[in-house]
């Protein structure tokens, strides 16, 4: 099954990020499960789309490396998905029926053609008087340089402006863009999934516009039977003042209030998820858009990434025909998150597989490159590849750098979720639950230590080397063997809320 | 066979008890012990625990092997001819085995590695 997932505008390219995170840990998806991202955004710069991008594409370097048939190993129900198991593909490398004209192969493909500002979009030049004068009465026209609506540079998104993305995305249709989606979609059991923000510019204007498209009567027949899901992320982070920025964040909630109304009629989906959070003190730089709009990763962009794989995991018989609107609840509202926090389900399916592969994560970063000497390094060739192949430098950026960064700026955000702790040994790393070792006279269980790792993967890499004679698939299983062992000794955390 | 290797390299004794009773005993005894010294270090610890795998476990594991070998040559030689002090000739008899040790062990490291699993390139 594909879902194809439309992640519209800046809050769309952090929730894409976030399930980017989710899947490479083995976030419970369906096996047969390939997600078709394509990041809409006028923005090309942008730093969140570009953050967004950079993720998606080590994951796709890895995960070609990782399962060279393209088939990562299929699990039982309970048991924990692999690392970077669900293929992700762009729309640019799918079949399409309709259409010669290629898109290529990135997950942003361009939107428009268009460069320039708002007013030489609609070509007001060329409009006659009374065009232009009502032009004048729905759009500010003022003297101000950068900020008057028409004025209003698009290369750099809409600026928190509905108004505008809504004509612009109006020319979707006929985008090359739309045009090869609607040529690739030839099969009903796939699937169709949105991502917006109803706060902001891109995705409040796209996600109406890109649903009625969707909706059309004339579309075709497996686009309009597919099942389609949406999550709308509602205002859950403030900005800085900043008088010289178009955005206006005193505008977020009356926005989202219109735009609700009109959802309510004029949207019809079978999933529709809301999430959202009353804003926490730490406050987001106010930028229009552009290399510098890089806001932290927050847990409401985790959870909203938790809604694409639970609109996957439904079965076709869960959608009843009526629309569905489900909202995400915490277990108690307090401003510092743990794994306590959160429903089991989301438990079960999303933060046990986050806890995983943090042990991998800290595995294949710290305890692997100071034991390159050991024979299971030695025999997956990481003396020589670890800083020098494809697939290991992007496995270490991955595991590394980008969840570590993601995990690390969740930490810092407010609300805050900080539940793993890096800087401490493998024993104290989940903060839920530290490892006590259990010994007597230097003897006994110490838990995670260098031994006990040594031991695991030692044990394994032999084993793996008859099944997996490549080193990239092997690597992978290793990560996932030692990473259930060290989850083995961690044990059961903690469900009940003090 | 360990007769001539050994009378090849410390040449022929006018005591016939070293070709009757000494060399080939202790050549087999050698062998045995470098075969039991070399699955012990392979294939029991090296398979048990990663406890005694590295490099400088192995060579440690040499030099008792070589200081075995050593003293086995000459003690058994000792013994066998019933002389009070060990001789020249023992004394080189002794380092033959030496040499001999080392290469078993080390052909025996080089057969058994394949089989560990924390000494699989140990000790190269």
């Amino acid at each position: 099954m594909k879902l194809f997932v439309f992640a519209i505008g800046g809050t769309g390219a952090r929730v894409l990020r976030s399930l980017t995170m989710l899947l490479a840990a083995g976030a419970k998806v369906p096996d047969n499960l390939t997600i078709v991202p394509i990041l809409l955004d006028m923005d090309m710069q942008n730093g969140d789309t570009a953050r967004a991008l950079n993720t998606v594409e080590l994951y796709r370097t890895i995960r070609t490396a990782a399962y060279p048939n393209g088939v990562a190993p299929a699990t039982q129900a309970d048991a924990p998905r692999a690392f970077f198991s669900t293929l992700i593909q762009s729309l640019g490398t799918l079949q399409s029926e309709t259409t010669q004209e290629r898109i290529g192969d990135s997950f942003l493909p361009q939107l428009t053609e268009h460069q320039g500002t708002f007013e030489e979009f609609l070509n007001v030049s060329t409009m006659d008087d009374i065009d232009r004068e009502l032009l004048k009465v729905l759009y500010d026209n003022s003297a101000k340089p950068t900020s008057a609506e028409l004025k209003l540079d698009l290369s750099v998104g809409f600026k928190g402006n509905p108004n505008i993305g809504s004509v612009v995305f109006n020319a979707l249709e006929d985008s090359a863009l739309y045009k090869y989606f609607v040529g690739a979609f030839n099969n009903e059991t796939d699937r169709i999934f949105i991502i917006s923000s109803i706060f902001g510019g891109t995705g409040s204007s796209g996600f109406p516009q890109l649903v009625k498209l969707l909706q059309e009567p004339s579309q075709k027949m497996p686009i309009r039977n597919a099942r389609k899901g949406a999550v709308t992320v509602m205002p859950y982070f403030a900005l800085e003042e900043n008088g010289q920025s178009a955005i206006d964040q005193n505008r977020f909630n009356s926005k989202t209030k219109a735009a609700l109304s009109y959802y309510q009629n004029q949207i019809h989906l079978d999933s529709l998820y809301y999430i959202g959070d009353k804003p926490g003190a730490k406050l987001y730089a106010n930028v229009e858009g552009g290399a510098k709009q890089a806001n932290n990763a927050h847990v409401v962009e985790l959870l909203a990434a938790e809604t694409v794989l639970d609109f996957a995991n439904r079965g076709a018989g869960e959608f009843a025909g009526a629309k569905t609107f489900y909202e995400y609840g915490l277990r108690r509202d307090d401003r510092q998150l743990d794994f306590v926090h959160f429903a089991d389900t989301t438990y079960r399916n999303v933060m046990l597989p986050l806890v995983r592969f943090a042990y991998a994560s800290k595995f294949y970063t710290e305890y692997v490159p100071a034991n390159l000497r050991e024979s299971f390094a030695k025999s997956l060739g990481l003396q020589q590849q670890l800083g020098s192949s494809t697939y290991f430098v992007a496995l270490t950026k991955f595991m590394g750098e980008a969840f570590r960064k993601w995990l690390g700026e969740m930490a810092d955000n407010d609300r805050k979720f900080d539940p793993f702790n890096f800087q401490t040994d493998f024993n104290g790393m989940v903060r839920a639950k530290q490892i006590e070792p259990k010994t007597f006279m230097g003897f006994g269980d110490k838990g995670i230590n260098e031994n006990f790792l040594l031991n695991e993967a030692g044990d394994a890499e032999p084993k793996l080397l008859a099944q997996y004679p490549q080193p990239e698939t092997r690597l992978m299983h290793l990560l996932m063997t030692v990473a259930d062992k060290c989850m083995q000794k961690l044990g059961d955390l903690n469900r009940q809320l003090v | 066979m360990f007769t001539a290797l050994y009378e090849l390299l410390i040449g022929k004794n006018p005591d016939p008890t070293y070709r009757n009773t000494v060399f080939t005993p202790v050549g087999l005894l050698t062998l045995v012990i470098m075969l039991g010294l070399a699955a012990t270090f392979y294939l029991l610890l090296g398979r048990w625990k990663a406890v005694f795998h590295r490099t400088s476990h192995w060579v440690v594991t040499l030099v008792v092997a070589l200081v075995i070998a050593f003293s086995l040559a000459v003690s058994y030689a000792k013994d066998a001819t019933g002389e009070p002090e060990a001789d020249s000739y023992m004394m080189g008899f002794g380092g033959v085995n030496l040499i001999l040790a080392g290469l078993l062990f080390f052909g025996f490291s080089l057969l058994f590695r394949r089989g560990s699993k924390f000494a699989r390139y140990t000790p190269f």
